[in-house]
């Protein structure tokens, strides 16, 4: 069984500029996500895919697999399938270029989740118990709803479910490494976004909508997404914090 | 196929008791549910299914099938569930006693589907929003549709989030639903899932245990349930003027539908 990480990475962010070689203690974005990634022991080749030339070559000089795609690509998603055309392997995770400290374990809840389901799925993500309260308000932080095979049923930036209870009640995050398989890959770009998918802006309900089950994996390691400028100082918060 | 249709009507609604007996010019609105449900071809019964005593002796006034069923239910389906332990059918229209203003051909619509789609457990109407106080209402259920028209969630919530489009629409359900036996049997035997509770939605009991769920749109349909005084009084002024149903039509919203970008 071949498994291949892909780090998806986009020069202008529409937030953030140049968001891939902003550097984090002295070090570019993009390195710290492949290094991350690379200590992942289920993983047999790992890669950026990128479509501009800076950090084409920033990877090429630090001997970072590197590979370029087309312009096209509307969405994270849609890299990989273009990567996938190429390249076969059984299993292709998706690895978030502005997730800096991603635990590979993760990465390893994924694969393992794979190996058990094999094709029963045409997607594996991850999710978490939410303990900060004010992630649970946030819009940049993407709750979501699972049935009790821990199958998507729904994804929102929303406050959901909607507490109509008087007790506290915990809510679910969408932690962002995902698995694909090369079919998957092909339904997910041949379709154009999809109603709930181009409101809520997230890419996996395209599956959902498209009536395909998507595998949601618990786990307990939280991850840290860079959007804007200042979300560097959370990450080096972290990094001082864990000594890292 | 044997279908039988069931109006629950709970007279001791706790926002609004003696609900479906109340006056719509000179007849109590459960009078108004079962003489549309008269005019729908594919019914081999029709019960009006109550807690009370009192609905119980005004539907024999009427000549209506009625069926006493326990108090104690915790929702409306399971009291449907207790009736059909007593009546046999396949499926079961389950039309709910404060929604006089359905009409009969959305109902034939909805059984259509569910003829036609063996896979889905039930099967729901469902309409656009066209009220924004409505639509913010957390009383009101709002339902995410998938391209197949399957249900993937319902939420109290405002969902689709409208993060990048405008003019987003908003669906919400109509109070009907068409369940197989089995259905019905699964929904009364299976513990309360545990979105379920938090949204006190029912129908969520069916989607956490992934069973299908099918949506039929309807475009223009005038009806809304009587939960409150003043619904009621819409009601009334609909009915008197002689209602002014819009033409059937079924032609289901397929723009929005469309690949959305």
């Amino acid at each position: 069984m071949k498994i291949i990480g892909i780090i998806p990475a986009r020069y202008n962010s529409s937030r953030f500029e140049g968001k891939p070689l902003a550097l984090i203690k002295g070090i570019p974005m993009i390195k710290r996500v492949y290094t991350q990634g690379k200590k992942s022991r289920l993983l047999d080749e790992l890669f950026v895919a990128t479509d501009n030339q800076k950090i084409f070559d920033y990877c090429l000089s630090e001997k970072i697999p590197v590979i370029l795609t087309s312009e096209k690509c509307k969405t994270g998603t849609d890299r990989l399938a273009e990567v996938a055309k190429t390249l076969e392997a059984d299993l292709y995770i998706n690895i978030q270029g502005d997730e800096p400290v991603i635990d590979p374990k993760n990465i390893d809840l994924i694969v393992n989740a794979y190996k058990k389901y094999k094709d029963s799925y045409v997607a594996y993500n991850l999710y978490k118990i939410i303990d900060d309260t004010t992630e649970v308000t946030s819009n940049t932080i993407i709750k979501i709803i699972v049935n009790h095979k821990d199958e998507l049923m729904y994804a929102s930036r929303l406050e959901i479910p909607y507490n109509k209870t008087d007790s506290q009640i915990t809510h679910k995050k969408q932690v962002c490494v995902y698995g694909f398989t090369k079919k998957s890959l092909m339904l997910f770009s041949k379709h154009k976004k999809t109603l709930n998918e181009y409101c809520e802006d997230i890419e996996i309900l395209r599956f959902v909508d498209l009536g395909y089950k998507v595998k949601m994996i618990p786990t307990e390691l939280d991850s840290i997404s860079v959007d804007i400028p200042s979300d560097i100082l959370k990450v080096e918060k972290f990094l001082e914090a864990f000594q890292i | 196929m044997n279908i039988v249709c069931v109006i629950p009507a709970r007279y001791n609604s706790s926002r609004f008791p003696g609900k479906p007996l109340e006056d719509i010019c000179g007849k109590p609105m459960i009078w108004w549910v079962y003489q549309e449900a008269k005019k729908v071809k594919y019914f081999k019964e029709i019960y009006i299914a109550t807690e009370s005593e009192e609905i119980v002796k005004v539907c024999k006034e009427f000549d209506f099938k009625v069926i006493l069923t326990s108090d104690s239910h915790l929702t409306g389906t399971d009291r449907v569930s207790e009736v059909s332990s007593k009546i046999k059918a396949d499926y079961y229209l389950i039309w709910m006693g404060d929604e006089p203003l359905i009409q009969s051909c959305e109902i034939s619509k909805l059984i259509n589907q569910i003829q036609k789609n063996k896979k889905f457990s039930a099967c729901i109407l469902a309409k656009p929003f066209t009220d924004p106080a409505d639509v913010v209402n957390p009383t009101t259920i709002k339902l995410a549709i998938d391209k197949n028209r399957e249900l993937t969630f319902t939420s109290r919530a405002l969902i689709s989030f409208s993060k990048a489009k405008l003019n987003f629409q908003y669906y919400k359900n109509i109070g009907v639903y068409v369940m197989t036996k089995e259905t019905l049997d699964f929904f009364s035997k299976t513990p309360l899932g545990e979105i379920e509770e938090i949204e006190e939605i029912e129908l969520l009991r069916l989607l956490e245990n992934h069973k299908k769920v099918y949506v039929v749109l309807l475009k223009d349909s005038i009806s809304f349930s009587v939960d409150t005084p003043k619904d009621l009084t819409k009601a009334r002024q609909i009915i008197k003027g002689g209602v002014n149903y819009p033409a059937c039509n079924f032609s289901c919203i397929s723009y929005l539908f469309r690949d959305a970008v």
